[in-house]
């Protein structure tokens, strides 16, 4: 049974917004328990680097205010006017037939996924996706026991990144992959027989710049 | 919809007025790119500094539908300044080294891409789910209080505080140098 002081129950009631790390009582028993006193640690470690980044965003931000740039301000307007004749910006319509087209050839892509889906489309929890959109294939997998995980993304992109983990929003991954250049993680046999069927695949795609163009998280079951 | 949600839908319609206003917003980005190069000790000359502007430009413009209000215009286009910035900074230190005297040519490293605090920090809250990537946001980039935030959002204290410290949780890993950076 769980007591007000069990480090287990302090550190749920943390995750549940009911106790501050700081509290006097957290604090009495972090002095006893290892764990407890590492999480809080960690906490503040990640807070302190929160702090540095906030400071130095708000520092470049003070900037804002500064009487004068490096460029002259033509030259941003004549670009920003230049580029709304070229009609970027993603506008929605402002490429009519290209936009419409594309948006078809994604809806086939989800569909087809959706349909190929071991266990059907309909109990899966939806994939949320940020940035760019990213589609994940169904995995397939190959008579050595290794799995083809795979994805698509409307963009080229330079690089991936992805990662496993038993259920969404889990901070401890199950796997990792290295720098992917190709949309695709060959799961091999080795790592598949750790792994639960149902597991959360997370991409990140990169440009050739290094910054993040897409990101998806989804639900995946591994085939047998 | 925010004011600057609103400037932007604008613009994507290429509403004249909004043009003009968002071009004059863009102002900052000369600012903000000259004041992070010399926070850095000047790595950039000011001719390269135009080409990191442009750069800036061309992003923020690629990238205006995505923008979703949660934070001002000018934080959101301060990310693409700082990522901009730094890319173009490693670029240099990668280059071949014009005089014997340019110390940053010293400590080039070709092989991993090094994120700096801040990079790794935005890099992390898109990782975030936005709901808890915005209260991480305003705690230590607005420095709001809990109560604030909790008040600012419609929703209970401990709801705010439990995202805050999951979200923490999840960083811990996603903040160590060297993520996101291996290679194969």
């Amino acid at each position: 049974m769980k007591t007000p002081e069990d480090p287990q129950h302090l550190l749920e009631r943390i995750r549940a917004g009911e106790l501050d790390p700081e509290d006097p009582g957290v604090q009495a028993v972090a002095q006893r328990d290892p764990a407890l006193r590492e999480l809080i640690a960690t906490y503040r470690q990640t807070q302190e680097t929160l702090d540095r980044a906030g400071r130095t965003e708000r520092e470049g931000l003070a900037a804002v205010r500064a009487p004068e740039g490096s460029v002259p301000a033509a030259d941003i307007d004549a670009l920003v006017r230049g580029l709304a004749r070229r009609g970027g910006g993603r506008q929605p319509g402002a490429r009519g037939f290209a936009a419409l087209i594309l948006g078809i050839a994604a809806l086939v892509l989800i569909g087809l996924a959706i349909w190929s889906w071991p266990h059907g489309g309909s109990s899966q929890e939806p994939p949320t996706h940020l940035g760019g959109r990213l589609v994940v294939m169904p995995p397939s997998a190959a008579a050595d026991g290794s799995v083809l995980l795979s994805w698509r993304l409307e963009a080229a992109a330079a690089a991936y990144y992805s990662a496993l983990l038993r259920q969404e929003g889990d901070p401890r991954e199950l796997a990792r992959s290295p720098r992917l250049d190709r949309p695709e993680w060959n799961l091999p046999a080795s790592l598949v027989t750790t792994l639960p069927t149902r597991i959360h695949l997370q991409v990140t795609a990169h440009d050739a710049a290094g910054d993040p163009v897409g990101h998806v998280d989804s639900p995946v079951s591994l085939p047998r | 919809m925010t004011g600057d949600q609103e400037l932007v839908q604008r613009v994507l319609r290429r509403d004249e007025p909004g043009l003009s206003e968002f071009i004059r917003r863009l102002e900052c980005v000369p600012r903000i790119v000259a004041a992070r190069n010399r926070r850095l000790g000047s790595p950039l000359a000011a001719s390269e500094l135009g080409e990191v502007v442009q750069d800036v430009v061309l992003k923020v413009w690629e990238n205006l539908a995505s923008f979703r209000g949660d934070a001002s215009l000018e934080t959101w286009v301060f990310r693409f300044c700082e990522f901009t910035l730094l890319n173009a900074v490693r670029r240099r230190r990668r280059a071949p080294v014009p005089t014997p005297t340019l110390e940053i040519a010293a400590e080039e490293d070709t092989t991993r891409v090094e994120r700096s605090d801040l990079e790794r920090v935005y890099l992390a809250l898109d990782r975030l789910p936005p709901p808890e990537a915005d209260v991480v946001r305003l705690k230590h980039f607005e420095e709001r209080t809990f109560e604030w935030i909790a008040a600012a959002r419609g929703e209970p204290l401990t709801t705010i505080k439990s995202r805050y410290y999951r979200a923490l949780e999840k960083m811990r890993y996603w903040l160590e140098p060297g993520f996101g950076s291996e290679h194969q």
